[in-house]
């Protein structure tokens, strides 16, 4: 175990290594969520009630869920795909020790990072707007554990589309439909809720909700607490089906590795 | 130590061509080709070998050390590396090996190279009294302590592979696999780290199996040469064997240009040998 924490360490130093990628990183996140704070606020200006969702609802939604979208971004997932189709990964696996385990922690200390300083800041933006009302005991900390199993869930499914590099050479691409998805499906840019009928059955039956929109539910309260429990085992069981997805792709992708010269 | 019999590595490789119609021809109907890296090599180290792997480019080298190191899984044939098979027993395998690719670099690109190997420290478990004996042999031997709180990306080519060197060595494996490790490293720094890993092959029985260009250090370090030549081995014996073939007076260096421009001969003395 002491192997993994210290790549946590590295992770983390790895993180702060660029001030200035953090810092101009931070000021893209303050303002994308304020962005979508006043498009959401114009809508419901027209409409008291979308869906089910009111600007209640919405205001408290539109921060919890960029902040649970915020863990486990795109930079990193970028670097491991690419270390795969150079070839680097190789220098990964000659370390005794698991090379999903090893990317897991490592990128548990990047994200630490990038996590608390967004913590804070979109923490802050919501006390500003929201103030101290909504906030309950029970569910911040459901709250906090079903925000770190959608991080596994997004681990896993980053893991699978990382794979997905040892069979074509366009890093970019892989990350960026993963993200697409993601963005979609989990309810970051729109609550689940508002999808239309058909769309809405379907992405019961995936996995992507785990990441924002069920952590999102569980804080401003429209899951009640029993839900809240169901989803929080649903998100467990998801881990447990995309990491064993995982290893058996990954023990197909890891046999074509072949590298001619360095 | 090392057993590999009948070692096959075939590559599948796009075959495109020339020109913007080749290409978008490719783009449709895909055509891939075949090519036989490795064709079928077999060989046996013993432990406390120092053996040099000399080859042109593209002979198969590189290939065969990755799949030796566990990480590339052969196409054919068999290895055995302490007993286990690489590929299989990877995690097993890479607590007892050291290996330093000379093109790539295992240290953080942007975090200071002191925490790369408390890094090593931690993966392979050392002890701080063990860690800090070798941290200050090495420093010592390898001119580290200049450049151990900068970042990996602000070393010099010189000063990497030196680095890379001493964090293959931190967990003093049995066996160690050096894929070019002299690259780019200067006249006197190559000189000290033969003298230093004759010293490691000597002192501790470690197994060293390297591949270079450079026949001088070669020779002053490896008693045993395996010269492969297209994915085949054509030469595999001490290197004094290999001199007493050739007329007294030719360097090491003269007899492998001439195994090169006359291949087949050579494959004939292996044949000779074994009958």
């Amino acid at each position: 175990m002491k192997k993994y924490l210290a790549y946590i360490r590295c992770g983390f130093l790895e993180g702060c290594a660029y001030r200035s990628t953090f810092i101009t990183g931070m000021l893209a996140n303050f303002i994308q969520a304020v962005v979508l704070y006043y498009v959401w606020k114009s809508i419901f200006a027209y409409q008291e009630i979308v869906n089910g969702y009111t600007w209640e609802i919405m205001r408290q939604y539109v921060f919890v869920a960029f902040l649970c979208n915020s863990v486990f971004s795109m930079g990193f997932e970028m670097n491991i795909a690419e270390r795969i189709v150079k070839g680097d990964i190789i220098l990964d696996l000659l370390k005794p020790l698991s090379y999903r385990g090893m990317l897991f922690f490592r990128m548990l200390g990047t994200a630490g990072m990038e996590f608390a300083v967004t913590f804070l800041l979109i923490g802050s933006i919501y006390l500003a707007v929201n103030g101290t009302r909504y906030l309950s005991g029970i569910r911040a900390i459901l709250f906090l554990i079903s925000l770190f199993l959608g991080m596994g869930v997004k681990f896993c499914i980053q893991y699978l589309f990382s794979l997905l590099c040892f069979y074509t050479d366009n890093s970019y691409g892989v990350t960026k439909a993963r993200e697409i998805l993601t963005n979609f499906f989990s309810g970051a840019l729109i609550p689940l809720s508002m999808f239309p009928g058909v769309l809405r059955e379907l992405v019961r039956y995936l996995p992507f909700q785990g990441i924002v929109y069920t952590p999102c539910c569980v804080f401003i309260g429209t899951f009640s607490i029993e839900e809240c429990v169901s989803q929080i085992l649903l998100q467990i069981v998801w881990i447990l089906l995309l990491s064993l997805a995982g290893t058996l792709f990954g023990k197909k992708a890891f046999g074509v590795i072949s590298m001619y010269g360095g | 130590m090392i057993e590999v019999q009948d070692l096959k590595k075939e590559y599948k490789i796009a075959k495109k061509s020339a020109g913007i119609a080749g290409s978008l021809k490719h783009l449709i109907m895909p055509k891939y080709e075949t090519l036989e890296a490795v064709k079928g090599i077999s060989f046996h180290i013993n432990e406390g070998e120092s053996v040099a792997f000399l080859g042109a480019n593209g002979a198969g080298k590189s290939t065969t050390i990755k799949m030796l190191t566990g990480i590339m899984k052969p196409s054919a044939g068999n290895i055995r590396v302490m007993g286990r098979d690489p590929f299989a027993n990877r995690i097993e395998n890479a607590r007892k090996t050291g290996v330093v690719f000379g093109q790539k670099t295992q240290l953080w690109w942007d975090i200071p190279v002191v925490e790369s190997f408390n890094l090593l420290k931690n993966i392979y478990a050392l002890s701080e009294e063990q860690y800090v004996r070798n941290m200050e042999r090495f420093s010592a031997i390898l001119g580290l302590n200049d450049f151990l709180s900068q970042p990996a990306r602000k070393l010099s080519l010189g000063q990497r592979v030196r680095a890379d060197l001493a964090a293959s060595l931190l967990h003093e494996p049995p066996v160690l696999f050096l894929d070019e490790p002299t690259i780019g490293v200067d006249v006197t720094a190559k000189q000290k780290i033969y003298a230093f890993l004759k010293e490691v092959n000597q002192e501790k029985k470690t197994t060293i199996l390297l591949t270079s260009h450079d026949m001088k250090d070669l020779e002053s370090l490896c008693h045993r040469l395996i010269i492969l030549e297209r994915g085949k081995i054509l030469f595999d014996d001490s290197i004094e064997k290999l001199f007493d073939r050739y007329d007294g007076g030719m360097t090491l260096e003269q007899i492998i240009i001439e195994l090169f421009e006359h291949g087949t001969d050579a494959v004939s003395y292996v044949e000779e040998q074994e009958i």
